[in-house]
């Protein structure tokens, strides 16, 4: 029983400084250790793969959503925070560049996160997708003070024509 | 709640506060911990391991970080932070006391049934399937399927994110508070439901209590089986037979709640075994010391008692042995406004038909008297009661004033001061006692004699009062550790020195002299030149002397105390007491080998035995002077309380006695049946631990 101890103990510890020191065990390796990989997936979270959100959305603009985009007539500035791992942040993304093919003073950027995280930090998110919005000069949209983001895929068409009035 | 449960409440909200410590800006995500708190969380400042492991399965990476970090937590400590730290335990517990509140209103204590077929634990084999499911759907599926599902998760993530971000319906969400429904009426049914079967965390942190350094441990020797270990167990545990079972949560209810304090937590260093001591808890009575002296009479060593003896002998006496007849005098009438069963100063009038006089001087002056015999006179003197004094003031005080105000002003100045602060129903009972005692108080000076004791000293003529200065002569035979001591017929009597309790001594006194006799036995008494008996006690002056055959003299009617001085001194036997008045000759007895051991015996520490006997049998008069011899020879210490189980079959029945007659101390130290000499010794040798 002591030997087993003593292995177990062994296995433990050598299991975690592996993990930390980024000895990647398995067929797939990724960039960095396990342990600044867990921080990634514990702060940036997809709110869709934990079942917070649907997954499930068209990417097609309603009529109503198009006869209120046709009015805007300043420019507006949409940003979507993206991950490689996220399964429904391509579908935010769609849904925003159907908004700037319907509408040029609309314009938008993907931040993804394995290319600029340093901007998540800024901007305070930690859900994916996220989408925020900026006027002409770059000011970003705020509501009661705090950065106003639209968070998962649920009735993004909705706030986010909601969101582009309140730019103005 | 026990005094480990707080600590473990509070270790609980505290880390619940530092794990979810994210609304201060904190986060550590890259940590984690085992324990299941939703990564999600707005505020949730460490990662879940099973969120992680999911992810980095899903990935197609053997988690290591995870696994290490799990890991290293349970080889140290086992599975202390479900217990300690999780924050789901802690909600369950939360339901567990709601439940325990609940159930208090309906029953008082439930104990467990014992089980008496063999039952398979499950609840590993449970587990394990919900870890390896979880992982294995994280890779099928490519997508964290348990997460959707985890209750923890819809606790701490689903609710905050659609009570901000606005209602979204979507099918896991009702999958998950459905989920979070069933589970909560299962929190109900069974306590720690979660951990007992399906958490994925607890599927690895059980089987590490086998290895873990932290260990629970039980000390078998004394333990008595009285299963409260398993019955306080949240999770069913027979704690018995398994302390480090692979379902224990290390919450420590059990080691909380074992009364002997025999289970405790350890550490195992691979085979280096650190276990802190098994503590038996003490009683909360300040513990006894005494010095036991050396067969010299040389103080030796301070010696703490034994707490067990004492401890129970407390209970037994001062609980069953109360004074009998409390109930009828603890109410006494309104006197003058002050209310009902308030205990208030007897007034004059009262104090006047019962005899005894309001004191005019001091209490110092007073003992004075009484100790050279003039107190007495003066309580049948017309003269202390004359109105003198009552009537000047009367005189002095305006007519239009209302009468009772008079009255209540004149009594307020009468009332007697503490020493007559007696029952009116024991004032009566002392004035007919019919008994003659002696009762001797040793103190370092008269103001130390409690107050009390001098008033039932007044209250009867009947009671010889003796004070006696420590540093007397006469007092050197006296017990003086505990001063002051107070002695009623030379037997020492010190436990509490309230009025109840010397009435009741009092009462044990006369009960003793009313149903024992004195019996010469002229076979044996020759008429000795030594004449013993008579240079002891006056009694023996008054008897006159006979030829052959023996006499049998009731003690009440020659006023004896039953010191047992003169059954002692006699050295040819022939004195002896019985109980009852009908004489057995017994020609087997003697005292001898007790008289040998009087040095041992006089070393002994004041105790209290019961003695049950039978009127009118042979073995119970000679384990009555075997009583009487020691408690003279120990100096009065040994005090006992006869009891004639004809009549009080009840306490006898309370206690394993298993004949009669039979010395009562404990139920572990007692000598019953055909009691001898030797066997008289070994009790002495048991209360006091004595050795040669």
């Amino acid at each position: 029983m002591k030997v087993v101890n003593i292995i177990t103990f062994i296995v433990a510890f050598m299991l975690l400084i592996s993990g930390i020191y980024g000895l990647n065990l398995g067929p797939f390796s990724i960039e960095g250790g396990q342990h600044q990989r867990s921080n990634q997936i514990g702060s940036y979270l997809c709110i869709s793969c934990i079942g917070l959100s649907g997954t499930r959305v068209s990417h097609d603009l309603t009529d109503e959503t198009l006869e209120r985009l046709k009015k805007i007539n300043y420019p507006v500035e949409i940003w979507v925070f993206t991950s490689d791992d996220c399964p429904t942040c391509p579908d935010a993304k769609a849904i925003i560049f159907n908004f700037t093919v319907e509408n040029p003073n609309i314009t938008y950027q993907e931040i993804r996160l394995e290319t600029q995280p340093e901007l998540f930090d800024t901007y305070s998110v930690s859900e994916l997708p996220t989408t925020i919005f900026f006027n002409k000069d770059g000011v970003v949209l705020r509501k009661d003070n705090f950065v106003y983001k639209i968070i998962g895929i649920d009735r993004l068409q909705e706030k986010t024509i909601e969101a582009i009035e309140m730019v103005s | 709640m026990g005094k480990i449960k707080k600590i473990r409440t509070l270790s609980q909200s505290i880390s619940l506060v530092l794990i979810n410590i994210g609304f201060l800006g904190i986060f550590v995500k890259h940590l984690t911990f085992p324990v299941f708190n939703c990564y999600a969380c707005p505020w949730a400042s460490i990662g879940c391991p099973i969120g992680l492991l999911q992810n980095f399965v899903m990935n197609g990476q053997v988690p290591t970080y995870v696994m290490g970090a799990m890991g290293s937590v349970f080889v140290v400590v086992g599975s202390a932070f479900c217990g300690w730290i999780c924050p789901f335990g802690f909600f369950q517990d939360a339901i567990d006391f709601v439940k325990g509140i609940i159930k208090k209103n309906n029953k008082k204590t439930v104990r467990k049934r014992k089980i008496n077929y063999k039952s398979i634990d499950l609840s590993l084999i449970t587990r394990l399937i919900v870890l390896l499911t979880t992982l294995v759907l994280a890779f099928t599926f490519v997508d964290t399927i348990f997460c959707k599902l985890c209750p923890v998760g819809t606790i701490q993530a689903a609710f905050p994110y659609q009570i901000t971000y606005g209602f979204s319906y979507n099918i896991w969400l009702a999958a998950r508070i459905g989920i979070l429904v069933l589970l909560l009426v299962m929190f109900f049914v069974i306590s720690r439901f979660w951990c007992r079967y399906l958490c994925p965390i607890g599927a690895l942190a059980g089987p590490s209590n086998k290895i873990s350094l932290l260990k629970m441990y039980h000390n078998g020797n004394n333990c008595d089986g009285c299963n409260i270990c398993k019955d306080v167990c949240p999770l069913d545990i027979d704690v018995m037979k398994d302390q480090n079972s692979s379902r224990c949560t290390r919450c420590a209810d059990c080691i909380d709640k074992c009364p002997k304090g025999h289970l405790a937590f350890g550490l195992d260093i691979f085979g280096l075994v650190a276990v802190s001591p098994f503590k038996k808890k003490k009683p909360k009575v300040p513990e006894k010391k005494a010095v036991v002296t050396s067969s010299k009479g040389i103080p030796e060593v301070e010696k703490r008692l034994e707490t067990e003896v004492s401890e129970q002998r407390r209970q037994d006496v001062s609980e069953e042995f109360k004074y009998e007849d409390k109930e009828k005098l603890v109410e006494r009438p309104t006197y003058m406004g002050f209310k009902k069963g308030e205990r208030v100063y007897v007034p004059y009038e009262e104090i006047k038909k019962i005899g005894i006089r309001p004191p005019k001087t001091s209490l110092s002056v007073l003992l004075k008297q009484y100790s050279e015999g003039r107190l007495g006179e003066d309580y049948n003197a017309t003269e202390a009661f004359v109105d003198e004094t009552v009537g000047e003031k009367l005189r002095d005080t305006p007519k239009t004033f209302p009468r009772e105000e008079v009255d209540k002003k004149y009594f307020e100045k009468f009332r007697i001061p503490k020493r007559t602060e007696l029952h009116s129903e024991h004032l009566k009972y002392l004035k007919n006692l019919d008994v003659y005692l002696d009762v001797k108080a040793i103190a370092n000076s008269i103001d130390d004699i409690p107050a009390v004791l001098l008033a039932i000293v007044d209250g009867s003529d009947r009671i010889k009062f003796q004070y006696m200065n420590t540093r007397e002569q006469s007092a050197n035979w006296y017990y003086k550790d505990k001063l002051p001591s107070v002695y009623i017929n030379e037997k020492y009597y010190n436990s509490l020195f309230s009025e109840d309790e010397i009435i009741y001594k009092i009462k044990l006194e006369k009960y003793m002299i009313e149903n024992t006799s004195l019996v010469l036995d002229y076979k044996k008494c020759i008429g000795c030149n030594a004449q013993n008996c008579k240079k002891v006690c006056d009694i023996f002056n008054k008897i006159p002397p006979m030829e052959d055959g023996y006499s049998v003299y009731p003690l009440k009617e020659f006023d004896c105390t039953l010191c047992g001085k003169c059954l002692v001194e006699c050295e040819r036997g022939g004195i002896s007491f019985i109980f009852g008045e009908k004489h057995i000759e017994d020609s087997n007895f003697s005292i001898e080998t007790i008289k040998k051991n009087r040095e041992l015996i006089s070393s002994i520490d004041p105790k209290t035995f019961m003695l049950f006997l039978e009127k009118n049998k042979k073995h119970s008069n000679r384990a009555l002077n075997y009583a009487i011899a020691l408690s003279y020879l120990s100096h009065g210490k040994l005090s006992y309380q006869l009891i004639d189980i004809s009549i009080n079959e009840e306490l006898a029945l309370k206690r394993n006695i298993s004949a009669v007659p039979c010395f009562w101390i404990s139920n572990k130290i007692q000598v019953s049946g055909m009691i001898s000499e030797s066997s008289i010794l070994a009790f002495v040798r048991k209360i006091s631990k004595w050795k040669e």
